[in-house]
């Protein structure tokens, strides 16, 4: 791995490598060159100066030859003189500028050069100083006499030192001449020399230069194939990108958002991604804060190299999430969004970004959910019709007409035109009315299928019951469940009628159904109205670990027209009895009491003024405080009205819909609904209800019932 | 998406139409069951035609008087019948449009048509209960009716 990376890197710096190396060859090249022409120039300057020179000696012979012809013939010998002079100086230049020359081009220690230079040097100075004598002379060299003139001692000085010099013109002619010779062939030499280096040079140079020129030209091909690479990947990644159905996003060690995604993401999130932003901020107005603070720490782990992401992957806490959007025209729409993380690795195997990779998972959501209700409807079904078998069919005709006529009641309420929040919130009183005495009904008869039913049916209502305002609009679940209710007890009557065609009248189901289910409907029987509150009795009294025995006297007599309104009256009260007044066993015993309660109901006849309904337990009473409590924080009662409030009028508060002093909601009670049913049932007919009870003794009640038009009229007649 | 959630969309859809094109809110008043007789049909009714997933109709019917009064508000001063007929046929499409955009691929929405008359019947599956949606606006009422099983 590491081999392969550094394979990588070396063809990445190559052309770098190249073009560095040959621009340094080709540098190296050029100054060399510059330095062997500075060298050729030197050289040749040293060369022209040494030619230039060779005819020095000849021109100083014929200056002093002038000289010495003009002091023989008593002339002006000025200006040959002052030539030479002149001419000496410059030799003495030329020489020093050779020598520069010579160190410039290289020559200084070349010996040859520096054998002749040394020759013309001794040449030269052994007849330089003969010249310098030449100036020593000063003042005329002539003396005038009558005779005409003739030399004076300066002039025949003088005209020594020149014939001297004259003299030894010729062996500094052929000296000087030939050592200047000498030089200028050896730098004629040395200017060859020079010059084939410098086009050598040049030459390896210029090849050098062509050759990178090549290998720049190759490079920028390469690189230009490789960009051409680069950009088709480039826009098959987009491709990929723009064309994936997953939302895909990098994220980097700060979790934030990196500047390539896909373009699904913005649709799926309903968001514009920013490059840079964080993941958090992207991720909040998604999901609850607590969840976002566990998905921030498990996105953090990824990044920890001990962490093996497979593993960790099943406690994403956004494997699958619920997010609510808001839609372009206006509502609220949910959908399931799955997000999955994986490390992104360098090549060197180093964690560098973590893959976010978010799907829309609503279908499969909703395919799971419809399997799972599928199931549990199937299972549902079958519980249904074991519930359903226990119950004598026409019992059951019974009860899905009655269920069907409260349900076609709340239907009615909501038909009903009021559109303000009081007559909207009366409806809805209306509806959990009807819909609680279905649901009693169906507890009563243990078919506890239905009663989960209306149970969810009534959630709805409590959901609406507990909005600060409600509207129309609200009220669109509850019809739509109301709905969905009405169809699943059409189903049960269309069972119920098939039921009583097969079922013998009189007969209990087990001689017309199998053996095997027969065992589980063993307690099939016939439900008289005292059977069917024994029933209703002793399951709440289970289902809060009490014991219950319940004593019915005069049920029978119950007019045919109040059957009805008594049996939806008895089972609240029945239940209620059970829940609110009896007390559990160890509290009974705490109290002296016996461990198994009392409940006792009761219809008689009050001579001709009606009857009496009445229900009545040995539990721990009405809890005055607890009650008046309720209804305080409800806003039932004011303070200053609860201050001012008699003890009767506190314990009809309990009648109020809505009131309950339930602390917890089961479908046995806390809906406060079940006794405002009563007392709606009740005044109903024309009744009234009256309250008695002792604190930790009892609680009765006793619903006057008049005497029903008919049989009053019955009576008269008689 | 949940029975419950598509009448919430075709509810949207009627309250959208009152805001922008009327430019005066209407109210929703509280829902019910068609029990026992088909639902009441007025003037003019739009309606959808839906398959697929479910299948039914949903239409709005309203009165002459309260659709005259809609085009009034919209500055509109033809009030005859092929006028009435597009307005209810419009209410229709926002219907329609809505159910497109929000239910997907498994309903298929028919185009938005149109009857007249306050005998009219619109024919729907009779084992399905009509959900009727009152809604008012002005002193007028209109009825948004889904029938879907």
């Amino acid at each position: 791995m590491k081999r392969r990376r550094n394979s990588f890197d070396l063809s990445q710096l190559l052309p770098v490598v190249v073009a560095t190396s040959f621009a340094a060859v080709l540098t190296l090249l050029l100054t060399l060159g510059i330095q062997r022409a500075a060298q050729l120039q030197a050289a040749s300057s040293a060369l022209q100066l040494a030619s230039e020179l060779r005819s020095l000696p000849q021109y100083f012979g014929t200056e002093l030859t002038l000289a010495q012809r003009g002091l023989e013939a008593r002339t002006f010998v000025g200006e040959p003189l002052a030539d030479i002079a002149t001419a000496r100086e410059g030799f003495d230049k030329a020489l020093v500028r050779i020598d520069a020359d010579l160190e410039a081009a290289g020559l200084g220690e070349s010996a040859d050069i520096q054998r002749v230079r040394g020759a013309l040097d001794a040449a030269w100075q052994r007849f330089v100083p003969l010249l310098g004598a030449l100036g020593r002379h000063k003042g005329s060299p002539y003396a005038d006499t009558l005779a005409g003139s003739r030399l004076n001692a300066t002039g025949r000085a003088l005209k020594a030192d020149v014939d001297e010099a004259l003299t030894a013109q010729a062996a500094a002619n052929r000296d000087v001449g030939g050592a200047l010779k000498d030089l200028a062939a050896g730098l004629q030499d040395t200017v060859g020399d020079r010059g084939r280096s410098l086009r050598t040079f040049l030459v390896i140079g210029a090849a050098v230069a062509a050759l990178l020129l090549a290998l720049m030209l190759y490079f920028s091909l390469r690189s230009r194939r490789a960009s051409a690479d680069a950009r088709r990947a480039e826009r098959q990644v987009a491709d990929i990108l723009g064309t994936v159905r997953e939302g895909l996003f990098l994220l980097d060690r700060n979790l934030s958002l990196g500047g390539v995604h896909s373009a699904s993401l913005t649709r799926i999130l309903h968001a514009d991604i920013v490059h840079g932003s964080s993941f958090e901020d992207l991720l909040r107005p998604l999901v609850p804060a607590k969840t976002l603070a566990t998905a921030m720490k498990f996105v953090n782990l990824l990044w920890k190299e001990k962490v093996h992401e497979d593993l960790i992957d099943t406690v994403n806490p956004l494997s699958q999430i619920e997010a609510r959007f808001t839609r372009a025209g206006g509502g609220v729409e949910t959908r399931h969004l799955s997000f999955a993380f994986r490390r992104v690795k360098s090549a060197a195997g180093q964690g560098e970004h973590l893959l976010g990779i978010v799907t829309d998972v609503t279908d499969r959501v909703q395919i799971s959910h419809e399997l799972e209700q599928a199931k549990a409807e199937n299972q549902a079904q079958l519980d249904l019709v074991l519930q359903l078998l226990r119950v004598p069919a026409a019992q059951l005709q019974s009860f899905v007409r009655d269920s069907d006529m409260a349900l076609r009641k709340s239907n009615a309420v909501l038909k009903q035109p009021g559109r303000e929040e009081g007559e909207l919130r009366a409806k809805l009183n209306g509806v959990f009315r009807e819909v609680h005495t279905v649901k009693g009904e169906a507890a009563a008869l243990a078919l506890t299928s239905i009663a989960a039913r209306v149970h969810q049916l009534e959630e709805s209502l409590v959901a609406l019951r507990e909005r600060a305002s409600i509207d129309g609009n609200d009220f669109i679940p509850v019809v739509v469940k109301l709905d969905e209710l009405m169809s699943y007890l059409g189903g049960i009557g269309q069972f119920a009628d098939r039921l009583s065609e097969v079922q013998p009248k009189g007969d209990t189901l087990k001689s017309v159904i199998p053996p095997l289910l027969a065992d589980q409907v063993m307690g099939a029987a016939d439900h008289s109205l005292e059977q069917l509150l024994a029933q209703v009795v002793q399951e709440t009294a289970a289902a809060h670990s009490k014991r219950v025995a319940l004593a019915c006297r005069g049920l029978e007599a119950i007019p045919a027209s109040y059957r009805k309104a008594a049996k939806d009256v008895l089972i609240h009260m029945a239940r209620n009895a059970v829940v609110h007044g009896i007390e559990t066993p160890d509290r009974r015993l705490a109290a002296s009491k016996p461990e198994t309660a009392a409940v006792r109901i009761s219809f008689e006849a009050v001579g001709n003024e009606g009857f009496v309904l009445t229900v009545e337990d040995d539990g721990q009473g009405l809890p005055f405080e607890k009650i008046l409590d309720t209804a305080l924080r409800k806003g039932l009662v004011t303070p200053a009205d609860a201050a001012r409030l008699e003890r009767p009028a506190v314990y009809g508060l309990i009648f109020r819909a809505g009131f309950s002093t339930a602390t917890e909601v089961t479908e046995h009670a806390g809906r406060g609904v079940g006794l405002d049913a009563v007392s709606q049932t009740v005044r109903g007919l024309g009744g009234a209800i009256g309250i008695a009870t002792a604190d930790g003794k009892f609680t009765r009640f006793r619903m006057k019932l008049p005497t029903p038009a008919g049989e009053r009229a019955a009576t008269h007649a008689a | 998406m949940s029975l419950q959630g598509e009448i919430g969309t075709f509810v949207s859809a009627v309250l959208q139409y009152f805001d922008t094109a009327v430019q005066q809110a209407a109210v929703v008043g509280t829902p019910y069951l068609a029990l026992g007789k088909p639902p009441e049909v007025f003037d003019y009714t739009g309606m959808i035609r839906v398959s697929g997933k479910r299948k039914g109709v949903v239409y709005f019917t309203a009165p002459k008087g309260m659709l005259s009064v809609m085009l009034m508000r919209m500055q509109e001063t033809d009030m005859s019948d092929a006028n009435l007929r597009d307005l209810v046929g419009e209410v229709a499409n926002t219907l329609s449009g809505n159910a497109r955009k929000d239910f997907g691929r498994n309903f298929i929405i028919s185009t938005p048509s149109v009857v007249t008359g306050s005998s009219s019947t619109i024919g729907y599956s009779p084992d399905t209960r009509p959900i009727v949606v009152p809604i008012d606006w002005r002193t007028y009422h209109a009825n948004l009716v889904v029938c879907l099983n």
